[in-house]
């Protein structure tokens, strides 16, 4: 039942999956008005992502991956607002929907699951109140089905006495628990698409890697579709298809993955395997990369990457670098991503880190 | 006029010394005054222009600030103006007082002096109490023995301690015999004063019980209930020897903050306030559905100085106190106009007792000959002095202005404000203070209740503890004086010394106040401790 | 677990009646004046000021006195009234209810006013609303509860005559009237309460809306109604409980004044009334209820605590 496939493996067999349109984000822009001026927290981004596949949203934090699912979902927090493009999931505009159509969206066509386990789950009410909720917001089930519903999703995301977590408060539950729990809250009404914002940042190892088999299986078994926030490259490589790499409020690079490790194209994409000795699964912030991302308030023209890229030149100053297609299905945002020969991760470095990681 | 009249008109009349206790503090101001003057008298009662004739009916709803003085209603007991008066609803009298101040009969129809030291009263035929017993010699007898009783613990023993004997000659007639002269005794039998209460009723009192089973009387009222924190009500006695009330009832509301009992008088919900406060005077009077009774009394409020105490021992010191206090200032400021400033002990309301001594200086404001006087003193202006004044009002505020005179003139203070009882701790019964203010009063009928006690050597109400052998001699000749105009020579004289010496400064007289609806008729203000609401009735 | 919890509470609360009733009593006893003094006068004679302590028993050491009374009140007889010459048992049993009865409908009134202008405050805070409403609550807590009191009788009931200025009915007696007695001075007694509570549950609900939970409960789906009065709430009562419970001494205290305004006749004013004339046996008697209110309001408090909050109580 949980899959030995190596992440390489995996990739292959998810670009062989027949691939209809579910999300599609053009020239997203989220704006967060301050004090200061408005922040352009995300800048015309463009994403898309098929049934059955699970994309990659990578980044430093910060650099805008949260709010473009915040966008998505109408999740924004206040006064944040998204001031431009369009948001197409099954070939309808969300922007065009109401607040209330949009509500009802979510957790039922689209679910989402975040970072902290502990404190996204209320601490006042069972597992089984919160996710029969849920379940009471978008269906019909009487009392009864509700609580035989809860316990078999429960069961269904691994949870080995479903009967009690149902009636546990979260304080009386584990981190993994909490997470699957959350999962299960997330996947209760069979959504579509799953949202999973940095899912495993705050978990141990061994539970973490437990959790992204527990991901697999969900897109094996029930043919979810997965957008996977994280900042962590080994995740993407596990588990992705593609992946999409963000930097300061922008996708400076896009990718299949097998064609983002083994030749990036973008120096902010090169820099962040450089600064991950290996893919073990970690909590590691990428803070090696010089300077930090840039105030998103009154942005100049040029790249943004710039004033921390080792290939910086005049041009990158003045020159806004567009988007563009370096290869199949490969696209980067560098005025020099066709010339430079940057370095990824070793492949033997690849399968030799998961030669050394858990087994499932 | 009978005969025993005329002799007792050459008798002065002394009234018990009435003390200025926590309960008739509260109340003092709704003593009532002799004489009504309505401040819409002249525009007559709006309300019963069209009616002059007296109705029955309508139960009279009446203010008190303060609950009940226990054992209520006792009141040869209560040292409460306020129970006093209360009591004074369902109580009477061997004798009354009228709006002029006169002795007039009441329980007893007439009396007469064999001699200076022999009373013998007549007593009303017929006349029953509440509970049936019948009033008679044997009552009245009773009801001064119970008084006499130190079990009683009476506050009014001592104005019958120099009866000595007491002898029935018939059930309708009694004869007190005294051991000395004592001008004030006929006033003490007023209907205010000594209760004729019922004897089998105290008689018949199981021990602890409630004392309302026992407040049974003979007057126009009689108790019914009396619930604690809430009301007293009293219902027309029909078997009245003066004929029934025209009320069916009069209902005493326990209303603590004078400010909501106006509101209820605003709205109908009460028809009379029993002690109103001066600062409302303004107020009532702008209504047009409201009057304010308001008259001038014989109490004085006074900043008293411990003469045994420095820099108090000192005359010119106290003199140059007094002469900083703006008396006009505080009878407009704090008592709106309803007081006048005081020169001494007798107030202008005191009528024949009443000398004008405007020629001595000491008891007027004049700031700068103050500061002068204390030059000369070599008063320390650098030292703190104690203030002593309590929270009650009109008190506090008085004491507040007192203070803010004195320092006017550079004298240095240090307030002491708590609540009456604990100033009285030290104010009165110890005497531990230096400098502090309150109030006298004195029932309005003998000057005697208002300067014997405050200024003989040794006074249970001198304060000051001032000695002066002349005065003590003034007052004790006026106390067996029985010729008026001698007396009123003896009282002034007496009255000059104390302010000349300034053992107080006298600062005002309040007017006695109070405020009622317009439909309220027939209230007479009889008497500075109880006025009227006998021929009270209601336009309905 | 619980058992012991509880019998644990209980001897505390025995402890505290014991401590504060000891307390009371002293300070009663250092305060200069006495009930003799007050009855007679400051210028009553030796002999009969004498007369009445002896009778009184006030002549006896403070400690005589202390333990006479206190053999008495753990049989339940609290004495006498040495001012209003009743039982301070029946007293209390008068008045208790009365004001029991004030304060019942001060909390309603503040919890009915607060937690609505709470919730419209913390979902949209910083608006012109929230401004207004918190603009108001700081003025409710300033504001004297005795002026406050007045403005309402001159409002309702002087100018528009709409409800009675004064006074108390009993529910027995006639509901409708008892009510109408009632508002007034419910809101007076519970405006500075009600103010008080709103501040806390404002501050406590923005809080938690801005929790992690709640933005899953947005992420599911959930109406914002139900995420609002059943997410959020629950949570943001945890704080708010606390200052009902500490602020009910609120409500005894604000009943003095209260029940003085609107001459109703309540346990404070029988308080007040004992204190002013050194009624011992009534202030011991009202204190000791008073104590007693307090020590199972806490009790109650924390009881609230597990029920809202199921971490309390289990993780301790
Ligand atoms: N409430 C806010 N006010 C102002 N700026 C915000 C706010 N929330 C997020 N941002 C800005 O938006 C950027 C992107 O945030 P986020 O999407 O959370 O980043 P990520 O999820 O990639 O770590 C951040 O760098 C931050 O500066
Ligand atoms: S455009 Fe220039 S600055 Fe930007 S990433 Fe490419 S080389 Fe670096
Ligand atoms: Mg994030």
């Amino acid at each position: 039942m949980m899959s030995n496939l190596s992440p390489l493996q995996q990739i292959n067999s998810g670009a062989t999956r027949e691939m209809g349109q579910l999300l599609e984000v053009r020239g997203l822009r989220t704006e967060i008005p301050t004090r200061r001026g408005v922040v352009r927290a995300v800048d015309g981004v463009d994403l898309v992502l098929h049934e059955g596949e699970v994309v990659g949203l990578v980044g430093e934090s910060g650099c805008g991956k949260t709010l473009t699912a915040y966008s998505i979902l109408d999740l924004l927090p206040k006064p944040g607002v998204v001031a431009a493009g369009e948001i197409h999931f099954r070939g309808e505009d969300l922007r065009r929907k109401s607040t209330e159509e949009r509500r009802a969206i979510r957790g039922n066509d689209i679910g989402m699951i975040f970072q902290e386990p502990l404190s996204a789950l209320n601490p006042v009410f069972t597992v089984e109140t919160q996710i029969g909720d849920v379940l009471r917001t978008h269906t019909n089930l009487d009392s009864t089905a509700i609580k035989e519903r809860v316990v078999e999703l429960l069961g269904h995301v691994g949870i080995s006495a479903p009967e009690r977590v149902a009636r546990s408060y979260p304080f009386e539950l584990s981190g993994g628990m909490r997470q699957r729990v959350l999962i299960a809250m997330a996947i209760a009404c069979r959504p579509a698409l799953l949202i999973a914002d940095e899912p495993t940042t705050a978990l141990d190892a061994t539970i973490q890697a437990q959790i992204m088999v527990l991901l697999q299986t969900l897109v094996e078994e029930d043919g979810v579709s997965i957008l996977l926030i994280t900042h962590d490259l080994a995740l993407v490589a596990e588990l992705c298809d593609r992946v999409y790499v963000m930097y300061a409020g922008t996708v400076v690079e896009m990718a299949p993955v097998e064609d983002l490790y083994v030749r990036p194209r973008h120096p902010y994409t090169s820099a962040l395997f450089q600064c991950i000795p290996g893919f073990q699964p970690s909590d590691r912030p990428l803070a090696a990369i010089e300077g930090s991302v840039p105030m998103l308030i009154d942005i100049p023209p040029g790249c943004r990457f710039a004033d921390r890229c080792p290939y910086v030149a005049d041009r990158c100053r003045t020159e806004t670098p567009p988007l563009v297609d370096v290869g199949a299905g490969h696209r980067a945002a560098c005025h020099f991503a066709d010339s430079l020969d940057l370095p990824g991760p070793a492949s033997e470095q690849l399968e030799q880190d998961h030669a050394s990681a858990p087994v499932y | 006029m009978n005969p025993s009249q005329a002799v007792l008109e050459r008798l002065e009349i002394e009234l018990r010394d009435h003390r200025l206790t926590r309960r008739n503090l509260i109340g003092y101001s709704a003593a009532t005054a002799l004489g009504i003057v309505g401040a819409n008298a002249g525009a007559g009662l709006r309300s019963a222009a069209a009616q002059d004739e007296p109705q029955s009916g309508g139960v009279l709803l009446v203010s008190t600030s303060e609950e009940p003085f226990a054992p209520a209603f006792d009141s040869h007991v209560t040292t409460s103006l306020l129970t006093g008066r209360i009591g004074y609803l369902a109580y009477n009298g061997l004798v009354n007082v009228d709006s002029d101040r006169n002795v007039i009969p009441d329980l007893a129809e007439s009396w007469e002096n064999p001699d200076s030291q022999t009373y013998v009263f007549h007593l009303r035929e017929g006349v029953t109490f509440h509970d049936g017993t019948p009033f008679d010699a044997e009552a009245v007898k009773f009801n001064i023995e119970r008084v006499l009783d130190p079990a009683t613990a009476s506050s009014r023993a001592a104005d019958f301690a120099l009866i000595d004997e007491i002898e029935i000659v018939d059930p309708l007639t009694i004869r007190l015999h005294l051991s000395a002269p004592f001008a004030p005794m006929l006033s003490a039998f007023r209907r205010s004063n000594l209760a004729i209460i019922s004897p089998t009723a105290i008689q018949n009192l199981p021990e602890g019980d409630d004392f309302l089973n026992a407040s049974i009387g003979t007057g126009p009222f009689k108790f019914v209930s009396y619930t604690r924190g809430d009301r007293v009500v009293l219902e027309r006695n029909e078997e009245y020897y003066d004929g029934p009330a025209y009320l069916d009832g009069i209902e005493v509301l326990i209303i603590p903050e004078q400010s909501t009992a106006l509101a209820g008088m605003q709205t109908g919900s009460l028809h009379y306030m029993m002690q109103t406060n001066q600062e409302f005077g303004p107020q009532i009077e702008s209504n047009p559905d409201l009057q304010l009774l308001t008259t001038p009394s014989t109490i004085w409020d006074f900043l008293a100085f411990n003469v045994t105490r420095e820099p108090f021992t000192d005359k010119r010191v106290r003199q140059a106190f007094s002469m900083a206090i703006d008396r006009e200032g505080i009878a407009q400021g704090i008592y709106k106009g309803l007081a006048v400033p005081a020169q001494g002990a007798l107030s202008p309301a005191f009528g024949s007792f009443f000398r004008d001594n405007s020629d001595i200086p000491f008891q007027t404001y004049d700031p700068e000959r103050a500061v002068a006087l204390l030059e000369e003193a070599g008063f320390d202006f650098d030292q703190e002095i104690r203030f002593d004044t309590f929270t009650e009002r009109p008190w506090g505020l008085v004491g507040d202005a007192l203070v803010a005179q004195l320092t006017e003139i550079g004298v240095k203070l240090t307030v002491q404000k708590p609540d009456f009882n604990t100033f009285a701790a030290y104010f009165y019964d110890t005497g531990d203070y230096w400098l502090g203010n309150s109030s006298w009063t004195g029932g309005g009928v003998d000057p005697d209740s208002l300067m014997y006690k405050q200024f003989v050597t040794g006074g249970a109400s001198n304060v000051s503890k001032s000695s002066n052998a002349e005065l003590d001699d003034l007052l004790n000749q006026a106390r067996i004086e029985l010729d008026t105009e001698t007396r009123a020579e003896l009282y002034n004289q007496a009255n000059r010394i104390a302010m000349e010496e300034c053992y107080v400064a006298f600062l005002v007289h309040p007017n006695l106040t109070e405020g009622m609806r317009n439909e309220v008729q027939g209230y007479v203000f009889r008497d500075e401790y109880a006025g009227s609401f006998d021929g009270c009735w209601l336009v309905q | 677990m619980r058992a012991r919890f509880l019998l644990a509470k209980l001897l505390w609360t025995v402890f505290v009646l014991f401590g504060s009733s000891l307390l009371i009593f002293g300070l009663m006893h250092l305060v200069p004046g006495d009930p003799a003094r007050a009855m007679l006068g400051p210028l009553g004679t030796p002999d009969a000021v004498a007369a009445l302590r002896e009778k009184l028993g006030l002549n006896d050491s403070v400690l005589k006195q202390y333990t006479t009374w206190i053999t008495h009140a753990v049989r339940g007889d609290l004495g006498e009234s040495i001012l209003l010459n009743q039982s301070v048992s029946s007293l209390l049993a008068q008045r208790l209810p009365i004001t029991l009865a004030l304060s019942f409908y001060a909390l309603i009134f503040a919890l009915f006013v607060a937690l609505p202008a709470s919730v419209i405050s913390a979902t949209r805070k910083n608006s012109l609303l929230d401004y207004g409403a918190r603009l108001t609550a700081l003025i409710g807590v300033a504001m004297p509860s005795f002026w406050l009191g007045l403005m309402l009788i001159l409002l309702f009931a002087v100018k528009l005559g709409v409800l009675p200025v004064f006074g108390y009915v009993s529910l027995r007696e006639d509901p409708v009237d008892h009510l109408r007695h009632m508002v007034l001075p419910a809101i007076t007694l519970g405006a500075a309460y009600s103010a008080l509570i709103y501040e806390m549950n404002r501050s406590s609900l923005i809080e938690v809306l801005q929790q992690d939970y709640i933005r899953t409960a947005h992420a599911s789906g959930i109406p914002s109604r139900l995420v609002l009065f059943k997410y959020a709430f629950r949570n943001a009562l945890v704080p708010t409980i606390t200052v009902i419970g500490i602020q009910i001494g609120y409500l005894m205290s604000g009943a003095l004044l209260v029940e003085a305004v609107f001459a109703i006749p309540g346990m404070g004013r029988l308080l007040v009334n004992g204190v002013l004339s050194r009624d011992y046996p009534v202030v011991q008697g009202a204190m000791l209820v008073t104590v007693l209110i307090f020590v199972f309001a806490n009790l109650a408090v924390d009881m609230l605590y597990t029920v809202i909050d199921p971490r309390i109580g289990r993780k301790r």
